[in-house]
């Protein structure tokens, strides 16, 4: 049934159409093959994605029995794939890790950064607001875990937002070799920790008005202040851009008019010398580049980042750019933008990413990708707000290449965007709760009382383990509870077809004792 | 018959491939036209077309995957028949509806004088699906890309239909955000 329009879309949602329909292909796959909670299919090959599931139940798609059937999801771009970095800044005593790659123990450009933002006010050292900054308690005798010293901690109702969208706990992850699981999590098993903060998350969308929360128009003044300042730019306080959160459409232009306004905005935006300059938050930036002022990098910096290639390709001959080269990339941009970077202790995470769409019966037209993600956190502050840094505020870039011209006829490459997210500044600190020890947490995996993603699933064989870890569940909006998560990434490789990749799946079980979640059940034995 | 055999005949010009290409693929372009044209004939005709299409364009082009790469020109195809013929023809289609959705991620109401680079946008919104879960991108191309309804996804998947909206919604949001901060105005 139509409904009654009250207005012709305009050419602008069509176009967003169009370019739409130009998205990767792998996205075209996952989208016919995805399924959510089935059961595995022992034939299926899951990929980087690993949420998909081969279900040729739409009739649509019976016509493509073998590719549909047998393919895959392909993700790139998951926060949750690693690797085993090299560049360690100087003085990190305790948290040294082996690399097979990387080089440890020089001074690098975290380490310039670092000594360059030491100058900085000590409330731009950590972007968690002092009201919702907590500390973990990190041994026994600090922290008083009696019923009393807990008493009126409120109950906690995890997971979930309120239409169920929230807890997509991360998928399993394809890899080619077991040191590619290593990471530069801060939290490691000899943490020892007795309780750590949980927060509300007030970053949210009304069920009833689906309003939504934004950032109000003084700090987000400040914070492009602060951004031009860093760059050394000027910004014309009459050409602004800063549209009101939904469902308003309004937009404001001038810093007057800001100021006088009570309400949130998404954004504030503006163009400066060819820099799009964007700030969404406190902490939160996006700086685009156009060729003449975006950073063009030295020769022995441009390579590809990812590649794909058909499925007999032997993984290991998927992309010849290195690690080692990644992150020397990483260091580069982090030295030449250390200006405007607000991290005391920048960390390069490097996340190798592997897809896979499943090849036809006689082997044929399959694909396999690989790529390179880089992410940088600021392990500043105590081990709870380097957790929280860790998943909830993070450094990025983008590089673009050039068109070749008579005048550049070797091409290259720029820095078209500099991106630094923070979704920490919009926390209520609900109190420090209690957490669980590991073993405890392997007695509830082994119980039954875990959460996949990839539901519903047999209790794990720790035998398998190859690695856990804890982490704090952050996406703006998808979840109203932020509290750290033990996940137990268990090897399922004996389940896949033998093509050079293992694959594992990540099971997660919340690090808060059991006594202060109140509703169970909405992840007991899974999610979905 | 496999892709890669199926490319090989369009590449020997044998009329074979249009034939093994329909039989593979008819149902599968069919449903991704009429989901646009709400119409059995104009479907139809829309893959008649996208097979003419591949012929003329393999070669030069040999694709990898035959599915995504007919459903494009499918899609592409179904929805210049729609905008010429909508004002006329208002069957039920979601395209409609879909454009609707999609007026939530422009930015602004005001007009955008400067040209659209349509490469940068393609290339934004790949950021952006990459950075989404499984679930939330498939939702989103399922209800974007392929235009289905929104009774249809909340089947499939075991979903509710509100909860299907909310993904959606959440996820538009979050695009307009990206693309804002990624300096494209639409």
């Amino acid at each position: 049934m139509n409904k009654q329009t009250a207005k012709q879309p305009s050419d602008r949602a069509a176009q967003l159409l169009d370019a739409i329909g130009q998205v990767r292909e792998r996205y075209i796959v996952e989208a016919q093959t995805w399924s959510p909670g089935r059961a595995r299919n022992p034939d299926v090959t899951d990929t980087a994605a690993a949420e998909s599931r081969c279900r040729p139940r739409l009739s649509w798609r019976r016509g493509l029995v073998t590719a549909a059937a047998a393919s895959l999801v392909l993700l790139l771009g998951s926060w949750f794939g690693l690797y085993r970095a090299g560049l360690w800044p100087a003085g990190l005593a305790g948290t040294q890790t082996t690399s097979s790659t990387g080089s440890a123990g020089t001074a690098t450009a975290a380490d310039r950064a670092a000594q360059a933002a030491t100058g900085q006010e000590s409330s731009q050292s950590s972007q968690i607001p002092a009201s919702a900054a907590g500390e973990a308690s990190q041994t026994a005798a600090a922290s008083d875990s009696s019923p009393q010293g807990t008493a009126g901690l409120p109950l906690l109702v995890i997971g979930l937002s309120d239409d169920g969208s929230g807890a997509t706990a991360a998928y399993g992850q394809l890899y080619l070799e077991q040191s590619e699981l290593a990471d530069h999590n801060p939290w490691t098993e000899d943490a020892d920790i007795t309780t750590l903060p949980v927060y509300r998350n007030l970053r949210t969308i009304m069920p009833d008005t689906q309003s939504i929360s934004g950032t109000g128009g003084s700090d987000l003044l400040q914070q492009l202040e602060q951004l031009a300042a860093a760059l050394q730019l000027t910004v014309n306080w009459d050409d602004l851009e800063a549209p009101v959160v939904y469902p308003s459409s309004e937009v404001l232009h001038s810093r007057e008019s800001l100021l006088a306004s009570s309400q949130q905005f998404d954004s504030l935006q503006t163009s400066i010398d060819g820099i799009q300059l964007s700030v969404s938050g406190i902490g939160a930036y996006t700086l685009n580049f156009d060729p003449d002022s975006g950073l063009l990098l030295p020769d022995s910096l441009v390579f590809p980042q990812g590649a794909e290639a058909q499925a007999d390709t032997l993984p290991a001959n998927l992309l010849s750019t290195t690690p080692e080269q990644m992150l020397a990339l990483a260091d580069y941009v982090l030295t030449q933008y250390s200006q405007v970077i607000q991290m005391d202790q920048p960390v390069i995470e490097l996340h190798t990413r592997y897809g896979y769409v499943a090849p036809e019966a006689d082997g044929s037209n399959g694909l396999i990708s690989k790529s390179y993600q880089l992410s940088i956190y600021d392990k500043s502050g105590t081990l709870a707000e380097q957790m929280l840094n860790y998943a909830g505020r993070q450094l990025s870039f983008m590089v673009t290449e050039l068109d070749s011209s008579d005048q550049n006829p070797s091409g290259g490459a720029y820095i078209s965007l500099l991106r630094q997210t923070n979704q920490l500044d919009q926390l209520e600190k609900l109190g420090d709760y209690p957490i669980i020890s590991l073993s405890e947490a392997e007695s509830l995996l082994q119980a039954g009382q875990f959460a996949v993603s990839q539901g519903p699933q047999p209790t794990p064989d720790l035998d398998k383990l190859l690695k856990v870890e804890m982490v704090y569940q952050i996406n703006s909006w998808d979840y109203d509870t932020i509290l750290p998560w033990y996940i137990f990434y268990i090897d399922t490789s004996d389940q896949a077809p033998d093509i050079g990749l293992h694959s594992y799946i990540a099971y997660y079980v919340p690090a808060v004792d059991p006594q202060y979640i109140s509703d169970q059940s909405v992840w007991q034995g899974g999610i979905n | 018959m496999e892709d890669k055999q199926i490319v090989e005949l369009y590449w020997a010009r044998s009329e074979q491939a249009i034939h093994e290409t329909a039989a593979k693929y008819g149902r599968y372009c069919r449903s991704i036209a009429w989901n646009i044209l709400f119409d059995d004939e104009d479907s139809k005709e829309c893959v008649n077309d996208t097979w003419l299409r591949a012929w003329t364009n393999i070669p030069p082009q040999r694709p990898g995957l035959l599915a995504p790469f007919l459903a494009r020109i499918t899609r592409n195809l179904a929805l210049d028949r729609y905008r010429r013929e909508h004002a006329a023809k208002r069957g039920g289609g979601q395209v409609e509806l879909v454009l609707e959705d999609l007026e939530g991620c422009l930015s602004s109401p005001e007009r955008i004088e400067e040209q659209l680079d349509e490469a940068r946008l393609v290339d934004s919104l790949n950021r952006f699906l990459a950075g989404l879960s499984a679930r939330d991108r498939c939702v989103f191309m399922r209800r974007y890309w392929y235009i289905s309804r929104i009774s249809e996804m909340a089947a499939d998947y075991g979903m509710s239909e509100s909860k299907v909206k909310s993904i959606l919604f959440r996820t538009r949001k979050k695009l307009q955000r990206h693309l804002l901060s990624d300096g494209i105005k639409l």
